[in-house]
């Protein structure tokens, strides 16, 4: 953003925020600055960002009301209920925060609207109706007046944007399938690029999903496309997973001649160059004559006889991952088609294609372990805010109960923003909020006077500041200068205010430490030990013997999967908030080669968890059982110990096992199949195959993983230390 | 030692002394946990975020019985 632009949405906001505080003032409303909170949290920089956003606020108002009036009708008089009603809200609410990225503001709202109603009115309820309808009336009027001033004066719009994100993102995924183009036929070297490349799709994905949530706001014509092009950001996800999963097998099929096994490999990757290439010409609504066609990639039967058996494995392998991008590439082309009006789906639903999600295995909820723990944190702060308030009665009061449980969801919804940072920008912002509210309010005498001030305020707050300094900055505006229609100035009242917010940040920090350390290298460790066992449960459910499986015994499975898949991601997140100051051994690129080799395992795992068992290609699986069993016994072994420690099992020891114990394999392979002769089936033999192929990879992640691991100083990150 | 507790003023505000060596100790204490992982004598720890919150304490009450008697 430009300064002027700044500039500009600085007036804006401190326009709005000093009308809304005339609006209810004059109309004689309670609590002026709930109003005020509406149109410092949904001032953003594009119209659309902000109506969305104002759209949620107002919409999660009610339920947070309604919750509020039903807990506080059912529990009256009874403090324990109350406190059992109101947790059981804050944690329902806060888990559908974390657990539904799209809507988590709604839920946001529906948890702090609650617990501020519940408290509008100490001593009696008859005012908590009222309190309730003040508060929607003005949340509403906030995102009116806020709303209107963003699209009459320079109005800064998204439309456009959906199509300039998604071209670029179809550029950068065109780009990471030639750098996977050129790696397999040998022109580049591997990974060479591929993270970089990936790096850059991660932010590009989710920009696009808050451009298409934005610009769905404010143009009819993305909201009534808006499947579709929720279709092609899944489509793109899904792409870029396959990209990964492709490229993690190219290690192995580097001593293998691709051209010769796969004849038609030039035809396929034309094909897939021309794919690529329409997209981006598609989604910019240029018109181009393309239209994509069916190829096979089968492989040539007297190539593969020549391959020894795990470069056959490995062949198999990469042919389904590269049926897979055709699949996904014609799915993404007609989609950008139907998007610019070349082609109708008949308003049909498709499936997504996601690589690694099958259907639901079980009808339970599964949920994610870290959204749980957010949930219970959010909920634990209210419970003993509340228990600190009515115990103990510091100063703050009831804040102890609704500010904490509200700054709480804020901890949770962002896990690795650290309580301790927060209590030194709330301190200042709150000390120069005090001295306006001591030595300049006194002196105003009109709303003139007060409306210049609150615009001074805002405007400095927005032109300064960004992110959370911008959001804690607004919280000490409106929470120290407590303007009311009937002001009264009362310096030892905003002082308790002040040490209340101080001493909330810092019962917040200890909060944290309530499940867990919030240390982020901790956190990385912890992160580590659920991620091996959960590799480990699920290596131990490939069943050796197939036989029945219980209902509960497959929702264990897709939680481990849940997890397997999630894990990588807050890795790489709680990675990047190590302090490098203080662990100065452990370089990012450590770090990040680390959470490489984490992700690569979960591509391979997935890989070998979608193919067939291994025991039901006969003839070929009963000669060979009992040395898959041991294999994947040693496996198993590798993933506890890795659970226990993470540098268990240095790469060198690990290496010369699991290649002595691929070379027998595949003496015992070349044994079986020479016996077996012409009696294996190409199904039956594709599928053992792919199982094999699932088994190495798995043994390459281990290898890779070993390899980043050893080089991480743990120790230095096991040692304890004050936060 | 003199046992009456000192007041504090701030235009004309009193302020408890026991929140002014609370103030102190946990400033204190803030000051040692640096120096502390500074020179990594916090591995020697069984629960750092605890010795935090004794530190805190024990300097209070030292604060209280060398400067600010409460």
């Amino acid at each position: 953003m430009t300064k002027i632009t700044k500039f500009k949405e600085a007036i804006k906001t401190g326009l709005a925020f000093a009308l809304v505080f005339g609006i209810a003032m004059q109309l004689g409303w309670m609590n002026p600055y709930w109003a005020g909170w509406a149109v410092a949290v949904v001032a953003l920089p594009t119209a659309g960002a902000s109506i969305r956003k104002g759209t949620l606020r107002v919409v999660g108002t009610i339920p947070g009301c309604l919750a509020a009036l039903a807990i506080h009708a059912l529990a009256p008089q009874d403090r324990w209920i109350f406190l059992l009603l109101t947790c059981a809200w804050v944690f329902g609410t806060s888990y559908l925060m974390v657990r539904r990225p799209k809507t988590s503001y709604f839920w946001v709202m529906a948890c702090y609207v609650c617990l501020v109603i519940l408290l509008s009115d100490l001593d009696s309820s008859e005012n908590m109706f009222e309190s309730a309808v003040f508060r929607t009336v003005e949340t509403v009027m906030g995102v009116v007046v806020y709303t209107l001033i963003a699209v009459f004066l320079w109005p800064l719009t998204n439309l456009g944007a959906i199509k300039k994100s998604s071209a670029e993102l179809a550029a950068t995924l065109g780009h990471i399938y030639r750098a996977g183009r050129d790696t397999m036929l040998g022109e580049r070297a591997p990974e060479a690029g591929f993270q970089g490349l990936q790096a850059k799709v991660v932010p590009q994905l989710a920009q696009f999903g808050q451009v298409l949530q934005a610009e769905g706001s404010e143009s009819y014509e993305v909201s009534q496309a808006r499947r579709l092009w929720e279709r092609f950001h899944g489509l793109s996800t899904a792409l870029l997973e396959t990209a990964g999963r492709w490229q993690s097998g190219f290690a192995e099929l580097d001593r293998i001649d691709v051209r010769a096994v796969f004849p038609e490999l030039s035809a396929f990757f034309a094909e897939l160059d021309s794919r690529f290439a329409a997209l981006p010409q598609l989604l910019a609504g240029r018109s181009t004559g393309y239209l994509p066609r069916t190829i096979l990639l089968d492989a040539d039967p007297a190539e593969l006889e020549r391959l020894a058996g795990f470069d056959r494995a490995a062949v198999e392998v990469a042919r389904k991952e590269m049926e897979r991008l055709e699949e996904l590439t014609a799915a993404l082309v007609e989609c950008a088609r139907e998007l610019e009006g070349h082609a109708a789906s008949g308003g049909e639903a498709k499936p997504m294609l996601a690589p690694g999600v099958k259907d639901r295995a079980t009808r339970l909820p599964v949920p994610d372990w870290d959204h749980l723990r957010s949930a219970a944190f959010v909920a634990a702060t209210t419970g003993v805010g509340f228990l600190i308030w009515i115990l103990f009665d510091p100063p703050g009061h009831s804040g102890w109960f609704q500010f904490s449980g509200t700054i709480a969801l804020i901890v949770a919804a962002v896990p690795p923003l650290r309580a301790s940072r927060l209590i030194a920008p709330v301190a200042v912002s709150s000390a120069i909020c005090l001295a306006i509210y001591v030595f300049v309010m006194p002196q105003l005498s009109s709303f003139l006077g007060l409306g210049l001030l609150l615009f001074t305020c805002m405007f400095l707050n927005c032109y300064f500041l960004s992110g959370m300094a911008r959001f804690f900055s607004s919280m000490a505006i409106l929470n120290i200068l407590q303007i009311q229609n009937q002001q009264v100035y009362s310096f030892a009242a905003m002082a308790n205010v002040f040490i209340f917010l101080v001493m909330g940040f810092t019962f917040l920090f200890v909060m944290s430490y309530l499940l867990g350390s919030p240390r982020p290298e901790k956190v990385v460790l912890h992160l580590l030990d659920r991620f091996f066992r959960s590799a480990e449960f699920l290596m131990s459910r490939k069943a050796p013997e197939p036989g029945r499986v219980s209902g509960l015994e497959r929702w264990r499975i897709v939680f481990h999967q849940r997890q397997l898949r999630s894990l990588p991601a807050k890795l790489a997140a709680w990675g990047k908030a190590i302090d490098r100051k203080r662990f100065p051994d452990n370089a990012p690129e450590q770090i990040q080669a680390l959470v490489t080799s984490v992700q690569t395992l979960v591509y391979r795992i997935e890989q070998f968890l979608e193919t067939g068992s291994v025991y039901r290609a006969k003839p070929l699986s009963p000669e060979l059982r009992e040395d898959v069993k041991t294999w994947q016994a040693g496996i198993e072994n590798i993933f506890s110990a890795w659970a226990r420690k993470p540098e268990a099992e240095p790469v060198a020891a690990l290496r010369q096992r699991l290649e002595t114990g691929l070379v027998r394999l595949e003496e015992r392979i070349e044994e079986v199949v020479n016996r077996a002769g012409g009696e294996v089936s190409r199904e039956e033999g594709e599928n053992f195959f792919q199982v094999l192929g699932g088994y190495r990879g798995i043994s390459e992640a281990a290898l890779a993983y070993a390899g980043a691991a050893q080089v991480i100083n743990w120790s230095h990150w096991r040692e304890e230390r004050f936060s | 030692m003199n046992s009456i507790p000192s007041e504090f003023t701030v235009g004309g505000v009193y302020l408890p002394p026991l929140l002014v060596a609370g103030c102190l100790g946990v400033l204190l204490a803030y000051w040692t946990a640096h120096l502390l992982n500074r020179y990594r004598l916090s591995r020697f720890f069984f629960y750092p975020p605890l010795v935090f919150v004794a530190l805190a304490v024990l300097y209070t009450v030292a604060a209280g019985y060398v400067l600010v008697p409460f």
